[in-house]
């Protein structure tokens, strides 16, 4: 399990971290998202020890990360947002020196690099050297590069960016598969429905901190749907609540049945051409929190 | 058990990290071995023809190779401290380090296996420079093999030191070069490892023992000639030097490193 209590990290005058307190279950993905410069970078630099937090606690399976940074070394994998690699070297030697790192044993190590290429696409290209792989390709070695000793804690962080769908599949499905298996895993990236496909908690940050945390569908349970109408009249009808954008009518409302049939009431439903109801989602839960936390400060 | 505690089961974990961060590193030299196969050749070349240039000016401390082999090799040694920065710098640049930092392998291990490889090619050159001096201009080795062993191990550790110093200071590779190129020229002609001192002007007798190349040459030729007092006392300076400048550049790695804006 990996626990951030109040961590606080400062740049100068900017606040990368102020009061971020995250935890992350066994067996649970959380989707960690938020603007650039939110705190989630910075997070899982605090998380692996490689920058110190001035004030707060993280642990991992309950080691203080600044007590004890090797041990709760041993226990994360992490893949970095920019491509870290060695261009000479192939992808079975990046796989076996950071295998070897974290400890692995020659049987093992064989064993789980021949299981995480299988997972990441990999096995094909185990002999050949990083500069021959294409970014998508690379991408797959870094995050089996922190798959392959089976760590209880993982750290990915945006590990898709560039990536093409069947990187992106195969990582997803790899990510899903450990933490079926019982890893807390910690997710950032920018393309939300990933989230939806790793079946995610969702964690916003919002300028260090993190502003709201729950399941994605009980996080938009409390936002409205946007209902979209269509008319063949050459204009959309001019409308009390509602707004007139291209060719249709449009209403934010936490009740589009209600809204629509009183402005089918209004207009009459001879001349209608289309309906769209598009419930809210992360990106719109997103902004509405940044707004709000940027007004309050 | 606290992260200082080196148990057994520890320590075999530690060596295991090691070795396998030397592989590691071996094979990236196996596949790039263009620097390596050029800093081996040119100190050879270059005691071919400075060898008689010595042997024209001998001023009978001894044979003309005893003067040229310790020269070129600490010449060349201080050139080195370039390929060891840019050893360092490439891992910041590709952003492995900070990479290689999120796994259990302590600072002190990531650089032992960086930096172990390269002390065996900095030993490689100097057996390949003893061993054609040796063969061609008949050099003998009054102190021994191992006190030559002594002396030679001591200025590749310090060599070693120095290259990760600098490369905790340098942002790019231009820079690194820019660097190593006129501090190495700088500190071998200070250090008398291009003309003799003897030969310099007065005041620069004064200066040549800050520079890291003097003491370099006293020790091997102390070896050469069997003058193990000289040998060791230089010796003990670069040790000394190696460990100063090592930990400083540990430091710098603990603290700084990995970020390159934090620097």
């Amino acid at each position: 399990m990996l626990v951030g209590e109040q961590l606080e990290k400062r740049y100068g005058e900017v606040r990368a971290l102020d009061g971020f307190d995250l935890t992350v279950e066994p067996g649970e993905v959380v989707g960690l998202i938020g603007h650039n410069g939110a705190g989630k970078t910075t997070f899982l630099e605090v998380v692996s020890g490689l920058l110190r937090p001035d004030a707060g606690r993280v642990t991992v399976c309950g080691i203080d990360v600044r007590q004890q940074p090797r041990r709760v070394r041993a226990l994360i994998g992490v893949a970095p947002q920019e491509l870290a690699l060695y261009p000479r070297i192939t992808v079975r030697e990046h796989l076996v020196l950071f295998g070897r790192l974290a400890g692995l044993g020659p049987g093992r190590l064989r064993r789980e690099v021949d299981t995480v290429s299988q997972e990441m696409l990999l096995t094909e290209l185990l002999d050949r050297r990083v500069a021959e792989l294409s970014g998508g390709q690379r991408r797959r070695v870094q995050t089996a590069a922190a798959l392959v000793h089976r760590p209880p804690v993982l750290l990915l962080d945006e590990p898709t960016v560039g990536a093409d769908p069947a990187t992106r599949d195969a990582l997803l499905a790899a990510v899903r598969a450990r933490a079926t298996e019982g890893a807390a895993v910690c997710y950032t990236t920018h393309y939300l429905p990933e989230l939806e496909r790793l079946r995610a908690n969702i964690a916003i940050a919002v300028k260090g901190r993190i502003v709201a945390r729950d399941t994605g569908q009980r996080l938009l349970a409390g936002l409205p749907s946007e209902l979209r109408v269509r008319f063949t009249l050459p204009e959309p009808p001019s409308t009390a609540g509602w707004e007139s954008v291209d060719d249709e009518l449009r209403r934010t409302t936490f009740h589009p049945g209600r809204d629509l049939a009183a402005l089918i009431g209004a207009i009459g439903a001879d001349e209608l051409a289309s309906v769209v109801v598009r419930p809210p989602t992360l990106e719109d839960l997103y902004h509405r929190l940044a707004v709000e936390v940027s007004d309050v400060r | 058990m606290s992260d200082k505690t080196l148990a057994a089961p520890e320590f075999r974990a530690t060596a295991r990290r090691v070795v396998g961060l030397v592989q590691h590193d071996f094979l990236q030299l196996r596949r790039d071995p263009g620097p390596v196969i050029s800093r081996l050749l040119m100190p050879v070349v270059l005691m071919v023809v400075f060898e008689p240039l010595y042997r024209a000016t001998a001023r009978g401390s001894g044979p003309a190779i005893v003067e040229a082999a310790p020269r070129v090799l600490v010449m060349f040694s201080m050139f080195a401290i370039s390929t060891v920065g840019a050893a360092l710098l490439t891992e910041r640049t590709w952003r492995t380090w900070s990479w290689l930092r999120t796994t259990p392998a302590s600072t002190w291990e990531l650089l032992a296996g960086k930096t172990l490889p390269l002390l065996g090619v900095l030993l490689l050159q100097q057996a390949l420079v003893v061993g054609f001096a040796r063969l061609v201009f008949g050099l003998e080795l009054a102190g021994g093999v191992a006190l030559l062993a002594v002396a030679g191990v001591s200025w590749a550790l310090c060599i070693l030191a120095c290259g990760a110093l600098v490369a905790t200071f340098a942002r790019t590779n231009n820079q690194l070069s820019s660097v190593t190129d006129v501090s190495g020229l700088l500190l071998s002609s200070l250090g008398g490892a291009v003309v003799p001192i003897a030969l310099m002007p007065g005041w620069l007798h004064a200066v040549a023992p800050i520079s890291p190349a003097h003491w370099g040459v006293r020790a091997l030729q102390g070896a050469l000639l069997g003058q193990t007092g000289q040998a060791l006392t230089a010796a003990a300076v670069l040790t000394g030097l190696a460990v100063v400048v090592g930990a400083v550049a540990c430091w710098r790695i603990n603290r700084y490193w990995g970020r390159p804006e934090l620097l």
